[in-house]
Protein backbone atom coordinates (compact mmCIF):
# COMPACT_ATOMS: atom_id res chain seq x y z
CA UNK A 1 0.00 0.00 0.00
CA UNK A 2 1.38 3.44 -0.81
CA UNK A 3 2.00 5.53 2.29
CA UNK A 4 2.19 8.75 0.30
CA UNK A 5 0.35 9.42 -2.93
CA UNK A 6 0.82 12.92 -4.26
CA UNK A 7 -0.74 13.64 -7.63
CA UNK A 8 -0.13 16.57 -9.88
CA UNK A 9 0.75 19.01 -7.11
CA UNK A 10 1.05 22.68 -8.00
CA UNK A 11 2.29 25.41 -5.73
CA UNK A 12 3.27 28.98 -6.42
CA UNK A 13 4.52 31.83 -4.26
CA UNK A 14 3.56 35.34 -5.34
CA UNK A 15 2.90 34.23 -8.91
CA UNK A 16 6.10 32.18 -9.19
CA UNK A 17 5.36 28.51 -9.71
CA UNK A 18 7.59 26.48 -7.43
CA UNK A 19 5.99 23.04 -7.89
CA UNK A 20 4.71 22.11 -11.33
CA UNK A 21 2.66 18.99 -11.71
CA UNK A 22 4.69 17.04 -9.14
CA UNK A 23 3.60 13.48 -8.43
CA UNK A 24 5.22 11.21 -5.90
CA UNK A 25 4.32 7.80 -4.56
CA UNK A 26 6.06 6.26 -1.59
CA UNK A 27 5.38 2.66 -0.66
CA UNK A 28 5.56 1.12 2.74
CA UNK A 29 9.11 0.29 3.78
CA UNK A 30 10.59 2.22 0.92
CA UNK A 31 13.38 4.79 1.17
CA UNK A 32 13.16 7.54 -1.40
CA UNK A 33 15.90 10.11 -1.92
CA UNK A 34 15.05 13.43 -3.49
CA UNK A 35 17.95 15.18 -5.16
CA UNK A 36 18.23 18.25 -7.32
CA UNK A 37 19.80 21.68 -7.53
CA UNK A 38 19.15 24.45 -5.03
CA UNK A 39 15.78 26.13 -5.48
CA UNK A 40 14.30 23.19 -7.39
CA UNK A 41 11.42 22.87 -4.88
CA UNK A 42 12.54 19.91 -2.77
CA UNK A 43 11.88 21.57 0.57
CA UNK A 44 8.64 23.03 -0.69
CA UNK A 45 7.44 19.56 -1.65
CA UNK A 46 8.25 18.16 1.82
CA UNK A 47 6.54 21.13 3.45
CA UNK A 48 3.41 20.48 1.39
CA UNK A 49 3.42 16.82 2.35
CA UNK A 50 3.73 17.81 6.03
CA UNK A 51 0.99 20.43 5.92
CA UNK A 52 3.35 23.31 6.61
CA UNK A 53 2.12 24.96 3.46
CA UNK A 54 -1.03 24.48 1.44
CA UNK A 55 -0.90 23.44 -2.18
CA UNK A 56 -2.74 25.30 -4.95
CA UNK A 57 -4.00 22.22 -6.73
CA UNK A 58 -3.48 18.49 -6.98
CA UNK A 59 -4.11 15.80 -4.42
CA UNK A 60 -2.26 14.25 -1.50
CA UNK A 61 -3.25 11.04 0.23
CA UNK A 62 -1.44 9.68 3.30
CA UNK A 63 -2.00 6.07 4.37
CA UNK A 64 -5.21 6.01 2.39
CA UNK A 65 -6.55 9.16 4.06
CA UNK A 66 -7.16 12.10 1.76
CA UNK A 67 -5.40 15.25 2.93
CA UNK A 68 -6.29 17.41 -0.03
CA UNK A 69 -8.07 16.81 -3.28
CA UNK A 70 -8.84 18.79 -6.41
CA UNK A 71 -12.09 18.08 -8.23
CA UNK A 72 -12.82 18.24 -11.98
CA UNK A 73 -13.80 21.90 -11.68
CA UNK A 74 -10.33 22.63 -10.32
CA UNK A 75 -11.46 23.41 -6.81
CA UNK A 76 -8.79 22.40 -4.30
CA UNK A 77 -10.18 21.30 -0.95
CA UNK A 78 -8.44 20.24 2.23
CA UNK A 79 -9.91 17.68 4.63
CA UNK A 80 -11.44 18.85 7.91
CA UNK A 81 -9.35 19.76 10.92
CA UNK A 82 -9.72 16.43 12.71
CA UNK A 83 -8.69 14.45 9.62
CA UNK A 84 -5.73 16.75 8.99
CA UNK A 85 -4.58 16.26 12.56
CA UNK A 86 -4.80 12.50 12.18
CA UNK A 87 -2.77 12.69 8.98
CA UNK A 88 -0.27 15.02 10.63
CA UNK A 89 0.54 12.31 13.15
CA UNK A 90 1.23 9.83 10.34
CA UNK A 91 4.02 11.98 8.94
CA UNK A 92 7.16 13.13 10.73
CA UNK A 93 9.66 15.73 9.57
CA UNK A 94 13.29 16.17 10.53
CA UNK A 95 14.63 19.65 9.79
CA UNK A 96 18.03 20.76 8.65
CA UNK A 97 18.39 22.89 11.78
CA UNK A 98 16.80 20.42 14.22
CA UNK A 99 14.39 22.94 15.82
CA UNK A 100 14.53 21.25 19.21
CA UNK A 101 12.60 22.98 21.98
CA UNK A 102 15.36 24.76 23.93
CA UNK A 103 13.43 25.00 27.20
CA UNK A 104 12.84 21.25 27.40
CA UNK A 105 15.41 18.63 28.32
CA UNK A 106 16.24 15.99 25.74
CA UNK A 107 13.86 13.59 27.45
CA UNK A 108 11.04 16.14 27.56
CA UNK A 109 11.60 17.04 23.91
CA UNK A 110 10.84 13.42 23.10
CA UNK A 111 8.05 12.74 25.61
CA UNK A 112 6.08 15.96 25.44
CA UNK A 113 4.25 15.34 22.17
CA UNK A 114 3.35 11.70 22.97
CA UNK A 115 1.97 12.80 26.34
CA UNK A 116 0.25 15.98 25.17
CA UNK A 117 -0.95 14.84 21.78
CA UNK A 118 -1.30 11.06 22.00
CA UNK A 119 -2.22 11.18 25.71
CA UNK A 120 0.36 8.52 26.56
CA UNK A 121 1.10 8.13 30.26
CA UNK A 122 4.37 9.55 31.50
CA UNK A 123 5.73 6.07 32.05
CA UNK A 124 4.86 4.83 28.56
CA UNK A 125 6.27 7.95 26.96
CA UNK A 126 9.48 7.79 28.96
CA UNK A 127 10.02 4.10 28.27
CA UNK A 128 9.65 4.76 24.61
CA UNK A 129 11.95 7.78 24.82
CA UNK A 130 14.69 5.83 26.60
CA UNK A 131 14.37 3.08 24.02
CA UNK A 132 14.78 5.61 21.20
CA UNK A 133 17.66 7.36 22.95
CA UNK A 134 19.45 4.07 23.27
CA UNK A 135 18.93 3.43 19.60
CA UNK A 136 20.35 6.86 18.87
CA UNK A 137 23.28 6.14 21.17
CA UNK A 138 22.32 9.03 23.43
CA UNK A 139 21.20 7.37 26.66
CA UNK A 140 23.55 9.55 28.68
CA UNK A 141 22.04 12.76 27.31
CA UNK A 142 18.46 12.28 28.52
CA UNK A 143 18.71 15.10 31.04
CA UNK A 144 20.82 17.45 28.96
CA UNK A 145 19.36 20.58 27.37
CA UNK A 146 19.58 21.20 23.63
CA UNK A 147 22.22 23.95 24.00
CA UNK A 148 24.54 21.36 25.55
CA UNK A 149 24.43 19.07 22.51
CA UNK A 150 26.64 18.92 19.45
CA UNK A 151 24.91 19.35 16.11
CA UNK A 152 25.01 15.62 15.46
CA UNK A 153 23.53 14.83 18.86
CA UNK A 154 20.83 17.47 18.44
CA UNK A 155 19.89 16.01 15.09
CA UNK A 156 19.65 12.51 16.57
CA UNK A 157 17.42 13.84 19.33
CA UNK A 158 15.19 15.46 16.73
CA UNK A 159 14.96 12.13 14.91
CA UNK A 160 14.02 10.43 18.19
CA UNK A 161 11.43 13.14 18.84
CA UNK A 162 9.84 12.48 15.45
CA UNK A 163 9.94 8.70 15.91
CA UNK A 164 8.31 8.92 19.36
CA UNK A 165 4.96 9.51 17.64
CA UNK A 166 5.45 6.33 15.53
CA UNK A 167 4.82 8.03 12.20
CA UNK A 168 4.09 5.91 9.14
CA UNK A 169 6.65 7.90 7.17
CA UNK A 170 9.54 10.10 8.16
CA UNK A 171 10.71 12.99 6.00
CA UNK A 172 14.19 14.47 6.23
CA UNK A 173 15.04 17.86 4.76
CA UNK A 174 18.80 17.90 4.29
CA UNK A 175 19.38 16.42 7.73
CA UNK A 176 23.16 16.73 7.48
CA UNK A 177 23.60 20.07 5.73
CA UNK A 178 24.18 21.94 9.00
CA UNK A 179 26.75 19.42 10.20
CA UNK A 180 30.49 18.80 9.93
CA UNK A 181 31.53 15.82 7.81
CA UNK A 182 32.19 13.54 10.82
CA UNK A 183 28.80 14.34 12.30
CA UNK A 184 27.19 13.79 8.91
CA UNK A 185 28.41 10.20 8.97
CA UNK A 186 26.76 9.58 12.31
CA UNK A 187 23.38 10.84 11.11
CA UNK A 188 23.60 8.89 7.89
CA UNK A 189 24.32 5.77 9.93
CA UNK A 190 21.16 6.35 11.97
CA UNK A 191 19.10 6.71 8.79
CA UNK A 192 20.69 3.58 7.38
CA UNK A 193 19.73 1.64 10.49
CA UNK A 194 16.18 2.90 10.24
CA UNK A 195 16.13 1.75 6.63
CA UNK A 196 17.19 -1.73 7.77
CA UNK A 197 14.18 -1.74 10.09
CA UNK A 198 12.00 -0.97 7.09
CA UNK A 199 11.07 2.52 8.22
CA UNK A 200 9.43 4.37 5.33
CA UNK A 201 11.50 7.47 4.63
CA UNK A 202 11.82 10.32 2.18
CA UNK A 203 15.19 12.05 2.36
CA UNK A 204 16.10 15.29 0.62
CA UNK A 205 19.87 15.19 0.44
CA UNK A 206 22.96 16.46 -1.26
CA UNK A 207 24.88 13.35 -0.15
CA UNK A 208 24.91 11.48 -3.43
CA UNK A 209 26.82 8.44 -2.21
CA UNK A 210 24.34 8.09 0.62
CA UNK A 211 21.39 8.35 -1.76
CA UNK A 212 22.96 5.71 -3.91
CA UNK A 213 23.67 3.42 -0.95
CA UNK A 214 20.49 3.66 1.02
CA UNK A 215 17.68 4.79 -1.23
CA UNK A 216 15.53 2.27 -3.04
CA UNK A 217 14.46 4.96 -5.40
CA UNK A 218 15.83 8.36 -6.37
CA UNK A 219 13.75 11.29 -7.51
CA UNK A 220 15.51 14.07 -9.38
CA UNK A 221 13.83 17.46 -9.29
CA UNK A 222 14.70 20.54 -11.25
CA UNK A 223 12.86 23.80 -11.59
CA UNK A 224 9.82 22.64 -9.65
CA UNK A 225 9.27 19.43 -11.58
CA UNK A 226 10.25 15.80 -11.24
CA UNK A 227 12.56 15.26 -14.19
CA UNK A 228 13.34 11.63 -13.62
CA UNK A 229 12.84 8.97 -11.02
CA UNK A 230 13.90 5.39 -10.75
CA UNK A 231 16.07 2.84 -8.99
CA UNK A 232 19.08 4.51 -7.40
CA UNK A 233 21.52 2.42 -9.42
CA UNK A 234 19.90 3.39 -12.70
CA UNK A 235 19.77 7.13 -11.93
CA UNK A 236 23.41 7.27 -10.93
CA UNK A 237 24.90 5.05 -13.59
CA UNK A 238 22.64 5.49 -16.52
CA UNK A 239 20.34 8.52 -16.24
CA UNK A 240 18.23 9.22 -19.29
CA UNK A 241 18.11 13.00 -19.03
CA UNK A 242 20.95 15.30 -19.87
CA UNK A 243 20.04 17.53 -16.93
CA UNK A 244 20.84 14.86 -14.33
CA UNK A 245 24.15 14.07 -15.98
CA UNK A 246 25.06 17.75 -15.68
CA UNK A 247 23.91 17.87 -12.09
CA UNK A 248 25.76 14.72 -11.07
CA UNK A 249 28.98 16.01 -12.59
CA UNK A 250 29.24 18.35 -9.61
CA UNK A 251 29.48 15.36 -7.33
CA UNK A 252 32.08 12.66 -7.43
CA UNK A 253 29.97 9.58 -6.92
CA UNK B 1 13.68 61.74 65.95
CA UNK B 2 10.34 63.01 67.09
CA UNK B 3 9.81 64.61 63.70
CA UNK B 4 10.72 61.42 61.88
CA UNK B 5 8.28 59.44 63.99
CA UNK B 6 5.56 61.93 63.25
CA UNK B 7 6.01 61.80 59.50
CA UNK B 8 6.58 58.04 59.26
CA UNK B 9 2.96 57.03 59.71
CA UNK B 10 1.53 59.17 56.87
CA UNK B 11 4.55 58.30 54.73
CA UNK B 12 3.94 54.60 55.18
CA UNK B 13 0.28 55.11 54.35
CA UNK B 14 1.40 56.94 51.22
CA UNK B 15 3.69 54.04 50.42
CA UNK B 16 0.74 51.68 50.71
CA UNK B 17 -1.17 53.78 48.17
CA UNK B 18 1.85 53.80 45.83
CA UNK B 19 2.10 50.04 46.14
CA UNK B 20 -1.59 49.68 45.37
CA UNK B 21 -1.11 51.71 42.20
CA UNK B 22 1.94 49.62 41.35
CA UNK B 23 0.31 46.22 41.81
CA UNK B 24 -3.05 47.11 40.26
CA UNK B 25 -1.25 48.54 37.23
CA UNK B 26 0.74 45.34 36.77
CA UNK B 27 -2.33 43.21 37.37
CA UNK B 28 -4.33 44.87 34.59
CA UNK B 29 -1.64 46.18 32.25
CA UNK B 30 0.01 42.79 31.69
CA UNK B 31 -3.09 41.00 30.35
CA UNK B 32 -4.20 44.12 28.48
CA UNK B 33 -0.68 44.39 27.05
CA UNK B 34 -0.97 40.86 25.71
CA UNK B 35 -4.24 41.67 24.00
CA UNK B 36 -2.71 44.84 22.57
CA UNK B 37 0.33 42.89 21.35
CA UNK B 38 -1.92 40.45 19.50
CA UNK B 39 -3.93 43.33 18.08
CA UNK B 40 -0.74 44.92 16.87
CA UNK B 41 0.43 41.68 15.25
CA UNK B 42 -2.96 41.04 13.63
CA UNK B 43 -2.93 40.64 9.87
CA UNK B 44 -6.17 42.59 9.78
CA UNK B 45 -5.27 46.25 9.15
CA UNK B 46 -8.52 47.44 10.74
CA UNK B 47 -7.22 46.02 14.00
CA UNK B 48 -3.46 46.56 13.78
CA UNK B 49 -3.60 50.19 12.59
CA UNK B 50 -5.85 51.56 15.38
CA UNK B 51 -3.88 49.56 17.94
CA UNK B 52 -0.68 51.09 16.67
CA UNK B 53 -2.22 54.56 16.84
CA UNK B 54 -3.24 53.94 20.44
CA UNK B 55 0.28 52.78 21.31
CA UNK B 56 1.79 55.78 19.58
CA UNK B 57 -0.37 58.17 21.58
CA UNK B 58 0.36 56.43 24.87
CA UNK B 59 4.09 56.29 24.22
CA UNK B 60 4.31 59.66 22.51
CA UNK B 61 2.68 61.91 25.10
CA UNK B 62 3.52 62.52 28.78
CA UNK B 63 1.95 60.14 31.26
CA UNK B 64 1.37 63.24 33.36
CA UNK B 65 -0.93 64.64 30.69
CA UNK B 66 -2.70 61.29 30.28
CA UNK B 67 -3.42 61.23 34.01
CA UNK B 68 -4.93 64.69 33.83
CA UNK B 69 -7.02 63.87 30.79
CA UNK B 70 -8.40 60.67 32.31
CA UNK B 71 -9.33 62.53 35.48
CA UNK B 72 -10.57 65.88 34.12
CA UNK B 73 -12.04 64.90 30.74
CA UNK B 74 -15.20 63.37 32.24
CA UNK B 75 -15.95 66.77 33.79
CA UNK B 76 -16.20 68.34 30.35
CA UNK B 77 -18.11 65.43 28.88
CA UNK B 78 -20.57 64.35 31.56
CA UNK B 79 -20.23 67.26 33.96
CA UNK B 80 -18.55 65.46 36.83
CA UNK B 81 -15.27 63.81 37.76
CA UNK B 82 -14.79 60.31 39.07
CA UNK B 83 -12.70 58.77 41.81
CA UNK B 84 -9.10 60.05 41.73
CA UNK B 85 -7.55 56.74 42.58
CA UNK B 86 -9.56 54.84 39.96
CA UNK B 87 -8.68 57.47 37.36
CA UNK B 88 -5.01 57.09 38.20
CA UNK B 89 -5.23 53.31 37.80
CA UNK B 90 -6.96 53.64 34.43
CA UNK B 91 -4.33 56.07 33.16
CA UNK B 92 -1.45 53.90 34.37
CA UNK B 93 -2.97 50.74 32.95
CA UNK B 94 -3.61 52.10 29.47
CA UNK B 95 -0.18 53.71 29.39
CA UNK B 96 1.77 50.73 30.63
CA UNK B 97 -0.20 48.25 28.52
CA UNK B 98 1.09 50.09 25.44
CA UNK B 99 4.70 49.66 26.58
CA UNK B 100 4.26 46.08 27.75
CA UNK B 101 2.63 45.22 24.43
CA UNK B 102 5.77 46.29 22.59
CA UNK B 103 7.89 44.11 24.85
CA UNK B 104 5.56 41.13 24.34
CA UNK B 105 5.45 41.68 20.60
CA UNK B 106 9.23 41.87 20.31
CA UNK B 107 9.50 38.74 22.46
CA UNK B 108 7.01 36.75 20.43
CA UNK B 109 8.48 37.86 17.12
CA UNK B 110 11.97 36.87 18.26
CA UNK B 111 11.04 33.18 18.49
CA UNK B 112 12.25 31.44 15.31
CA UNK B 113 9.61 30.23 12.86
CA UNK B 114 11.16 26.75 13.14
CA UNK B 115 9.71 26.36 16.64
CA UNK B 116 6.18 26.77 15.27
CA UNK B 117 6.93 24.41 12.40
CA UNK B 118 8.43 21.72 14.62
CA UNK B 119 5.40 21.91 16.93
CA UNK B 120 2.95 21.83 14.05
CA UNK B 121 4.58 18.77 12.53
CA UNK B 122 4.43 17.02 15.92
CA UNK B 123 0.69 17.63 16.02
CA UNK B 124 0.54 20.43 18.62
CA UNK B 125 -2.57 22.56 18.31
CA UNK B 126 -2.18 26.32 17.92
CA UNK B 127 -2.93 26.95 21.59
CA UNK B 128 -0.67 24.16 22.84
CA UNK B 129 2.11 25.49 20.62
CA UNK B 130 1.66 28.94 22.05
CA UNK B 131 1.41 28.06 25.71
CA UNK B 132 3.84 25.12 25.87
CA UNK B 133 6.46 26.07 23.32
CA UNK B 134 6.36 29.80 22.65
CA UNK B 135 5.37 31.46 25.94
CA UNK B 136 8.09 29.89 28.13
CA UNK B 137 10.75 31.06 25.69
CA UNK B 138 9.18 34.50 25.42
CA UNK B 139 9.10 34.89 29.21
CA UNK B 140 12.82 34.26 29.43
CA UNK B 141 13.59 36.75 26.70
CA UNK B 142 11.41 39.57 28.00
CA UNK B 143 12.51 39.47 31.64
CA UNK B 144 15.22 42.14 31.26
CA UNK B 145 13.03 44.73 29.48
CA UNK B 146 10.12 43.91 31.81
CA UNK B 147 12.44 44.52 34.79
CA UNK B 148 13.23 47.93 33.36
CA UNK B 149 9.59 48.87 32.89
CA UNK B 150 8.64 47.60 36.33
CA UNK B 151 11.32 49.73 37.98
CA UNK B 152 10.16 52.74 36.02
CA UNK B 153 6.61 52.06 37.17
CA UNK B 154 7.66 52.20 40.82
CA UNK B 155 8.94 55.72 40.26
CA UNK B 156 6.09 56.72 37.92
CA UNK B 157 3.52 56.10 40.66
CA UNK B 158 4.68 59.49 41.99
CA UNK B 159 2.95 61.12 39.02
CA UNK B 160 -0.42 60.25 40.53
CA UNK B 161 0.07 63.28 42.79
CA UNK B 162 -0.90 65.54 39.88
CA UNK B 163 -4.50 64.49 40.34
CA UNK B 164 -4.13 64.67 44.12
CA UNK B 165 -3.91 60.99 44.89
CA UNK B 166 -2.31 60.75 48.33
CA UNK B 167 0.56 58.54 47.33
CA UNK B 168 4.03 58.55 48.84
CA UNK B 169 5.47 61.50 47.00
CA UNK B 170 2.52 63.78 47.62
CA UNK B 171 2.58 62.95 51.31
CA UNK B 172 6.30 63.69 51.38
CA UNK B 173 5.94 67.04 49.57
CA UNK B 174 3.16 68.08 51.95
CA UNK B 175 5.16 67.13 55.03
CA UNK B 176 8.20 68.84 53.58
CA UNK B 177 6.50 72.18 52.97
CA UNK B 178 4.71 72.08 56.30
CA UNK B 179 7.95 71.54 58.22
CA UNK B 180 10.29 73.50 55.95
CA UNK B 181 12.45 70.40 55.74
CA UNK B 182 13.81 68.28 52.94
CA UNK B 183 13.96 65.22 55.16
CA UNK B 184 10.54 63.83 54.13
CA UNK B 185 11.61 64.03 50.49
CA UNK B 186 14.83 62.18 51.23
CA UNK B 187 12.90 59.54 53.15
CA UNK B 188 10.56 59.15 50.17
CA UNK B 189 13.56 58.76 47.90
CA UNK B 190 14.93 56.07 50.16
CA UNK B 191 11.60 54.22 50.13
CA UNK B 192 11.45 54.27 46.29
CA UNK B 193 15.00 53.01 46.26
CA UNK B 194 14.23 50.14 48.62
CA UNK B 195 11.16 49.17 46.60
CA UNK B 196 13.15 49.09 43.40
CA UNK B 197 15.92 47.18 45.08
CA UNK B 198 13.32 44.52 45.87
CA UNK B 199 11.92 44.62 42.33
CA UNK B 200 15.39 44.16 40.90
CA UNK B 201 16.04 41.26 43.26
CA UNK B 202 12.85 39.53 42.10
CA UNK B 203 13.86 39.85 38.47
CA UNK B 204 17.39 38.60 39.13
CA UNK B 205 15.89 35.63 40.91
CA UNK B 206 13.49 34.92 38.04
CA UNK B 207 16.32 35.20 35.51
CA UNK B 208 18.44 32.79 37.55
CA UNK B 209 15.54 30.37 37.67
CA UNK B 210 15.30 30.36 33.88
CA UNK B 211 19.03 30.08 33.48
CA UNK B 212 18.90 26.33 33.03
CA UNK B 213 18.57 26.64 29.27
CA UNK B 214 19.80 28.92 26.54
N1 LIG C 1 7.70 30.93 1.66
C1 LIG C 1 8.17 31.22 0.43
N2 LIG C 1 7.82 32.37 -0.17
C2 LIG C 1 8.27 32.68 -1.40
N3 LIG C 1 9.07 31.89 -2.12
C3 LIG C 1 9.46 30.73 -1.59
C4 LIG C 1 9.03 30.33 -0.27
N4 LIG C 1 9.57 29.11 -0.01
C5 LIG C 1 10.29 28.78 -1.09
N5 LIG C 1 10.24 29.74 -2.04
C6 LIG C 1 10.89 29.68 -3.37
O1 LIG C 1 10.59 28.45 -3.94
C7 LIG C 1 11.70 27.93 -4.67
C8 LIG C 1 12.00 26.53 -4.22
O2 LIG C 1 12.49 26.57 -2.90
P1 LIG C 1 12.84 25.28 -2.07
O3 LIG C 1 13.26 25.75 -0.72
O4 LIG C 1 11.73 24.32 -2.14
O5 LIG C 1 14.09 24.72 -2.86
P2 LIG C 1 15.05 23.51 -2.48
O6 LIG C 1 15.01 22.59 -3.63
O7 LIG C 1 14.71 22.99 -1.16
O8 LIG C 1 16.47 24.24 -2.45
P3 LIG C 1 17.71 23.98 -1.47
O9 LIG C 1 18.46 22.81 -2.04
O10 LIG C 1 18.52 25.24 -1.61
O11 LIG C 1 17.19 23.75 -0.09
C9 LIG C 1 12.85 28.90 -4.46
O12 LIG C 1 12.95 29.70 -5.61
C10 LIG C 1 12.41 29.70 -3.28
O13 LIG C 1 12.90 31.02 -3.38
MG1 LIG D 1 15.65 23.01 0.76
Amino acid sequence: MPVIEAKSVYKSFDGVTVLKDVSLNVNEGEVVAIIGPSGSGKSTLLRCLNQLINIDSGSITVCGMSMVNTDEKGICKYADKAALHKIQLKTGLVFQNFHLFPHYSVLKNITDAPMQILKMTKEEAQNKAYELLEKMNLSDKANAYPYQLSGGQAQRVSIARALALSPAVLFFDEPTSALDPELTVEILRVIKNLAKEKMTMVVVTHEMSFARDVADRVVFMDNGAVIEEGAAEKIFTNPSSERIKQFLQHFSV
Amino acid sequence: MDFLQKIMKPMLEGTAVSLEIFFLTLLFAIPLGMIVAFGRMSKNKFISKPVRAYQLIMRGTPLLLQLMIVFYAPYYIVGRTFDRFASAIIAFVINYAAYFAEIFRAGIESIPQGQYEAAKVLGYSKSKTFFRIIVPQVVKRILPPMGNETMTLVKDTALAQTIAVMELFRVATNASSRAFSTIPLLVAGLIYFILNYLVEKCYIKAEKKLDYYK
